[in-house]
């Protein structure tokens, strides 16, 4: 009776040591793979954003006028 | 019987009291003199005496009360040390000199003499040592004297002690005429200094021969609204120095004359937007000359006779206003100034052309240093006022030779956005071979066309430049919009389409509303 408790507790405590040492590696695990996953993230919205600034410098390209009278000067600046 | 002897009394009573009015006007005195505090020194028969008076007094004023004609010398002081200041106010007299000098004074005296007819037969005007100011106000001057030599009717210093001391001779409001022979204006020892100035006063000298006609010698003059008409070897006989001609005034040589200019020196010639030159100008046949500058404002100052208008260069002409400069090279935007130049028929005498364009602002304008801008020696202080640049960038040439000249005042302080600039271009080349000889001509100055706001052209420039539909060319969006109405641009809300960039919009917005 007593191996038989004895084999349980250690049976017992080799799961929780098993669930322990599953936690803990799956938390480094998460983390790794959290970090990874904001890099990922990061990319995405950069990715996002500058597809999105592309595309509005490429409209505000198409759409914009510019104007340069094509005109040279001699220049005095301002000091008065 | 009674009767009789009264008749008798009373007319012997008559004819005794016009013998004492007739002795008393030949026993009147000429001059009275008082002291600088007023004091009352004393009354003299000769002017020569109240002069003496005057200078033993310490300085004073000599009044004169009747005609005169001056019976002995009138150097009667010889101290040179001390400063008198000395007035002679001549109540509108007239002083007969015959062949004696009435302004005979030592040096370092400050004399005036106001309101006086003084008439020579054979004398100069004046002798004058060195450090002395004599300023001559509503005086005439008449002379039939053969001075016949170069150091003139007014001459200065009567010294041969070499120093740096300034003679100067003011002369406002006087009439100056000789019918004799010597230069007007002769300084005697080459290493004195004599300032000239002349306003409101009219010169009109003889035949002066081999002399030159007007000043000989003298480095420094400024005439204003004078004119001066002398024949003589030439005008300006000169050794260095600055000459500034303003107002409504005109030089003239008379025939006879080579030249209005014989310089054996270095000369700034300064002639404002209403003087004229009639006749030749240099003498070709000129001493040891270093330069010449003739900056002339008035682009008609040269004339060959009295009605002929010499055009051997033609003055560059300004556009009205200004325009607005976008670039996309720095500086982006400016006050843009345009003129142009037609070229010259007279290609075997001009030589060198080069041009430039002068700016100012509108609270400097009336300093009118526009030909000291060139050298950058216009300014008030250490500030400079009007500002020069010499055309290359901004110059293009047509096939015909007009130039056209862009000249743009940039990076505008936003304290000077609302204020307004003015701009003359000019011209600058050399005559023949005298390559010590240069000219400058500048644009006439029309102060209603000839300026321009920052704020305003901005503003203009935007009201024209927007459309209500989308366009080629005008495609960006803007959610205001500009118009004119009134004598006034005024903002609204609205969307228009204009040519410009949101950013070159939003720049330019940020000025027209500054």
């Amino acid at each position: 009776m007593k191996n038989l408790l004895r084999s349980i507790l250690i049976a017992c405590l080799a799961v929780l040591m098993l669930v322990m040492f599953t936690a803990c590696g799956g938390d480094d695990t998460v983390d790794t793979d959290g970090a990874s996953g904001t890099s990922s993230q990061t990319e995405q919205q950069t990715d996002g954003q500058t597809e999105e600034q592309g595309g509005q410098t490429d409209e505000q390209t198409q759409n914009d006028s510019v104007r340069n009278d094509g005109i040279s000067d001699d220049i005095i600046n301002d000091n008065f | 019987m009674k009767k009789k002897i009264l008749s008798m009394l009373l007319a012997c009573l008559m004819v005794m009291s016009m013998l004492a009015v007739t002795l008393s006007a030949a026993d009147s005195d000429v001059c009275s003199v008082t002291k600088k505090d007023g004091t009352v020194v004393g009354t003299y028969a000769k002017y020569e005496d109240a002069l003496k008076a005057a200078y033993e007094a310490g300085g004073g004023t000599i009044t004169f009360v009747a005609d005169y004609t001056l019976a002995g010398a009138t150097n009667v002081n010889t101290d040179a040390a001390t400063v008198t200041d000395i007035t002679i106010n001549g109540g509108g007299h007239t002083l007969e000199c015959g062949s004696i000098t009435p302004f005979n004074f030592a040096a370092n005296d400050n004399v005036t003499v106001n309101d006086l007819k003084v008439n020579t037969t054979g004398a100069r005007f004046t002798d004058i040592y060195a450090g002395s100011t004599i300023t001559f106000n509503k005086v005439t001057f008449t002379s039939n004297a053969h001075i016949d030599d170069q150091y003139g009717y007014f001459r200065t210093p009567n010294t041969n002690s070499a120093n740096d001391k300034v003679n100067t001779l003011n002369f406002k409001d006087c009439t100056i005429t000789l019918t004799g022979k010597g230069t007007v204006i002769g300084i005697r020892n080459g290493a004195h200094i004599l300032d000239v100035n002349m306003e409101g006063t009219t010169v009109i000298g003889s035949t002066q021969g081999n002399m030159p006609g007007f000043i000989y010698g003298g480095r420094n003059a400024t005439l204003k609204d004078t004119d001066v008409a002398v024949s003589g070897r030439v005008f300006w006989g000169m050794k260095g120095g600055t000459i500034r001609v303003d107002g409504n005034s005109t030089l003239k040589t008379t025939s006879g004359s080579r030249a209005i200019f014989d310089i054996a020196g270095s000369y700034n010639v300064y002639l404002g937007d209403n003087t004229k030159i009639v006749g030749k100008v240099l003498n070709t046949v000129g001493g040891a000359a270093e330069y010449l500058n003739i900056y002339a404002t008035n682009p008609d100052f040269f004339y060959t006779d009295d009605t002929t208008q010499n055009t051997s260069f033609p003055a560059p002409v300004m556009n009205d206003g200004a325009t607005l400069r976008v670039s996309d090279d720095e500086p982006n935007y400016g006050l843009r100034f345009t003129s142009t130049c037609a070229p010259t028929a007279d290609t075997e005498t001009v030589k060198g052309v080069k041009y430039g364009t002068v700016i100012t602002k509108d609270t400097y304008l009336d300093k009118a240093l526009w030909a000291e801008a060139v050298t950058g020696n216009a300014k008030d202080g250490d500030k400079e006022i009007f500002k020069s640049v010499w055309a290359d960038k901004g110059l293009t040439k047509a096939a015909d030779g007009t130039v056209t000249m862009n000249t743009a005042l940039a990076n505008i302080k936003e304290e000077n956005y609302k204020s307004t600039f003015y701009a003359r271009s000019f011209a600058e080349y050399s005559l023949d071979s005298l390559d010590f000889v240069k000219v400058y001509v500048f644009s006439e100055l029309d102060t209603a066309k000839h300026g321009a706001s920052y704020s305003e052209t901005v503003n203009k420039d935007l009201s024209e430049n927007v459309k209500d539909a989308s366009a080629d060319g005008y495609t960006t969006v803007v959610d205001s919009y500009v118009t004119y109405a009134n004598n006034a641009y005024a903002w609204q809300s609205g969307t228009k389409y204009t040519c410009y960039s949101s950013k070159q919009y939003a720049d330019l917005k940020a000025i027209a509303t500054k």
